[in-house]
């Protein structure tokens, strides 16, 4: 028997020494390196800072699509919903007159409703979760319609429109809760029992029940964390521009897949972290930064995105077949 | 008779390295046209590949295999099938939205002109081919995954023998079936044998190569022990080569049975029923006492054993823990009462195969392995993992390491490790040394005597007769969904257990 300590031995499922961890933070370091010197325009404060104030909303979609994805469950109505949000929240502020943050708080709610009706459908029956909330997805994308419809392109004013723009210092607190948030999920996922529980749920979730682990209840969560999550960040975006864009959100749930498999998340599930799918965004902002500034066709650079999804995502097959045989 | 004549098939310094592992070394024997001949070994020693080569799904590193005198000059499956070699897998290859006759002759969409498929005559000559082994249970038109496992093996058989083979080879054809279809399945190899076809096949139950092979081959680490004449074989014989030392007795060692069993009650399941499932099933387990539970395949002990734990829904059921109530029939209250479960099937759920042998360890005990911040102290951690790999001597690179890359034998001590670390006051085993070789089972049996003789409640699932007769002072028998009754002490023998597990209780005259 081989010798081992007591000090060496962390263990977590997400720190595994293995390349494909940490494959995401060279390739963004590399496109970074590669964007500065290729670009005039890249590397400056106000190009990264307005990168950074991009992902610091999609963001919050990400977190609870990731811990979705951890479970070996997809959330394909994380667009919808977080475009329905925006609509939601600007036609309770503007049509019912209510309170920006009661509107706000009514929003997520419902989104947690969402989520759930996704995740009973998913546990209690069995379905697959890629199926049902392609479902929702159609669903969430008919209401949100019908709000801009109602809406008639009303301007959000007051605390929707200042909600977005407040800052700490000179930093926007979106961006600052990016940082906060990453930081305290990372020290969770790793260390803490009742995060770390969810990659044990991901892996087998049969094995978790076997051993006393509420593993439905704690898949259905996931369902409604990605809801939640999503409708924060669809808020915050349709404040950022201050209307409810027919536009918003539309696409996202492939951004998210992309991103979060780039980083180390896999669609089989026990595998994946905030962090890495914080960078995969980052990653993906700035392949579209950069074709912008070598002007890339819009049309074309839609193309190299979808190869971007379609290479992450056999990686991750081709890696979690190799470790499984 | 000349043995070197009558070789049909010679095994000659076959290897295969997998990378640094020696999967087999230099493995030379010969099987004679027309036995049946087994091939024995712990688990890991080489038995499956070596099958494998020869039907040639896999090439060797080095060494040749001659079949009736002729060097087989590919490794292909296709090759080796136009040899006159067939073989039928542990896994069956059958395809279970299909009929019986399909399954017979998969191939029959490719014949014919117009390739319509001639339903009739495939099907009256799939009749034919049922008949001629009084196999008529089955009918050619009916589903295939309405088939139980041992006529689907039956039939998987009936199609290899179908294109007339010279040698048959069978990957542990009775581990999935109870002891009645084993010998059922062994007698129509007996049948084939006397048709002039040579058979070879691994198993793991020694009884049943000691009354059908008429040679063995031992195997153990990928190196060849013995081939062993009928005259040669018996148990102790087989087990010694198989193991590489002298064996006492321990394994199936009767112990002394409690005589005065404890009248407490420590864990009682009151009429537990689900419909088309169970009747009603009662059962108590009395303090510091090892209860049995047999059945033969479906008579849903595997079942009992997943709902009294709260891993399957039931109608109605009433379970009594140390006198109190459970609430709620799930298994996290179980584990909350400190009542864990070793899962019958160590492949699909019980371990995660993927995260270290200490993540494993931590799954059920998380809370106590973490502080008051809910932050899993690892320190901790590792010494408790430490010390069971120790207790059990679990052979393992490091604490880091995955279930997955361990042999059958070290999962399924990892696995009972996990199960135990967590100080139960009952332990639930479903099979508990299904699949490993004899030095681990004779291992997790001395653990689960142990932790018995300290207190703790056990109930043992087990379908391997001698291991409950050698666990349990007190065996309940199961048969079609409801308990047939119960043996305890000295009147425990494998024909009392069978008789009760084979016939209804009001039948067993008394």
């Amino acid at each position: 028997m081989s010798e081992y300590t007591g000090r060496t031995l962390s263990s977590d499922v997400g720190r595994r020494i293995n390349f494909s961890s940490y494959s995401i933070y060279f390739l963004a370091i590399g496109l970074f390196l590669f964007l500065t010197f290729a670009t005039n325009t890249f590397f400056s404060f106000e190009n990264l800072y307005s990168i950074s104030l991009d992902i610091s909303i999609q963001f919050y979609a990400i977190v609870g699509f990731t811990l979705l994805l951890i479970m070996g469950e997809i959330d394909m109505s994380v667009g919808s919903v977080f475009g329905f949000s925006g609509a939601l929240a600007g036609y309770l502020f503007v049509k019912s007159g209510l309170p920006f943050w009661i509107a706000f708080l009514l929003t997520v709610l419902l989104c947690a409703g969402v989520g759930l009706i996704n995740g009973l459908v998913v546990v209690k029956f069995h379905v697959s979760s890629m199926m049902v909330t392609i479902g929702m997805m159609t669903v969430m994308a008919g209401f949100k319609a019908v709000l801009i419809g109602q809406l008639s392109s009303r301007v959000f004013t007051g605390d929707f429109r200042s909600f977005m723009r407040m800052k700490l210092g000179d930093i926007h607190w979106t961006i600052i809760a990016l940082v906060i948030l990453i930081v305290v999920f990372e020290i969770l996922l790793l260390r803490s029992y009742k995060f770390k529980v969810f990659y044990f749920v991901g892996q087998n979730s049969e094995t978790a029940k076997i051993y006393g682990i509420k593993s439905d209840r704690i898949r259905m969560m996931m369902f409604v964390m990605s809801a939640v999550t999503a409708g924060i960040g669809g808020v915050i975006a349709a404040s950022r521009v201050a209307h409810a864009a027919a536009t918003a959100g539309v696409g996202l749930e492939f951004t998210m897949i992309t991103a979060a498999v780039l980083g180390g998340a896999s669609l089989f599930g026990g595998k994946g972290s905030i962090l890495r799918s914080a960078v995969g965004l980052f990653f993906l902002a700035m392949v579209t930064n950069g074709m912008v500034s070598f002007s890339v066709d819009p049309y074309i650079q839609q193309v190299v995105l979808g190869l971007i999804l379609i290479i992450a995502v056999t990686v991750d097959i081709v890696f979690t077949r190799k470790s499984r045989a | 008779m000349n043995d070197m004549q009558d070789d049909l098939l010679k095994i000659k310094g076959i290897s295969k390295q997998y990378g640094v592992v020696k999967a087999l070394d230099e493995v030379s024997f010969s099987v004679r046209a027309g036995e049946i001949h087994a091939l024995l070994g712990e688990n890991g020693a080489g038995k499956s590949t070596l099958v494998k080569i020869i039907m040639g799904e896999e090439r060797p590193s080095a060494g040749s295999i001659e079949l009736d005198g002729k060097l087989m000059e590919e490794f292909h499956p296709n090759y080796s099938r136009g040899m006159g070699i067939q073989m039928v897998h542990q896994e069956l290859a059958v395809f279970e939205n299909m009929s019986v006759t399909e399954n017979l002759f998969p191939w029959m969409a490719d014949e014919g002109a117009v390739r319509s498929i001639k339903w009739e005559d495939y099907n009256s000559k799939a009749q034919e081919i049922l008949d001629s082994f009084e196999f008529r249970t089955v009918v050619p038109t009916q589903r295939m995954d309405t088939v139980n496992l041992a006529g689907q093996q039956m039939i998987e058989i009936l199609r290899c023998i179908y294109a007339n083979p010279k040698v048959l080879l069978l990957d542990e054809p009775t581990s999935g079936l109870n002891n009645e279809e084993a010998e059922r399945l062994m007698l129509t190899l007996k049948e084939l044998k006397a048709k002039g076809l040579t058979i070879i096949y691994i198993s793991h139950r020694l009884n049943e190569i000691l009354d059908y092979a008429d040679r063995v081959t031992v195997m153990r680490d990928g190196k060849f022990v013995c081939t062993l004449d009928k005259d040669e074989m018996n148990e102790q014989s087989l087990i010694n080569n198989m193991t590489g030392r002298e064996f006492s007795s321990t394994l199936y060692s009767r112990k002394t049975y409690k005589e005065t069993i404890n009248p407490d009650i420590m864990f009682e399941v009151k009429a537990l029923s689900k419909k088309k499932v169970l009747w009603s099933a009662s059962l108590k387990l009395f303090k510091g006492e090892v209860l049995g539970v047999f059945g033969l395949e479906g008579s849903g002990t595997d079942r009992l054993s997943r709902m009294m734990y709260g891993l399957e829904s039931v109608d109605e059921a009433d379970i009594w823990f140390e006198g109190i109530k459970i609430k709620r029939i799930t298994s996290a209250e179980m584990v909350k009462n400190g009542i864990l479960y070793l899962n019958g099937n160590r492949k699909y759920a019980g371990l995660l195969h993927d995260s270290s042998v200490m993540d494993n360890i931590s799954l059920p005990q998380l809370k106590t392995v973490s502080n008051k911040w809910t932050f899993i102290q690892t320190k901790k951690l590792a010494g408790i993992t430490k010390s069971f790999i120790e207790r059990f001597s679990i052979a393992i690179p490091s604490l880091k390491a995955c279930p997955r890359n361990l042999s059958g034998g070290n999962q399924q001590k990892v696995m009972l490790a996990t199960n135990i670390a967590t100080n139960p006051k009952l332990l639930i085993v479903n099979e508990p040394t299904r699949g490993i070789d004899v030095g681990a089972k004779v291992q997790i049996h001395n653990q689960l005597l142990n932790i018995a003789s300290e207190g703790v409640g056990i109930i043992v699932f087990s379908s391997e007769l001698p291991e409950l007769l050698s666990l349990s002072d007190r065996i309940i028998v199961m048969h079609e969904k409801r308990i047939n009754g119960e043996i305890s002490g000295k009147d425990m023998t494998e024909q009392s257990i069978m008789r009760l597990a084979s016939v209804r209780s009001e039948e067993v005259a008394v």
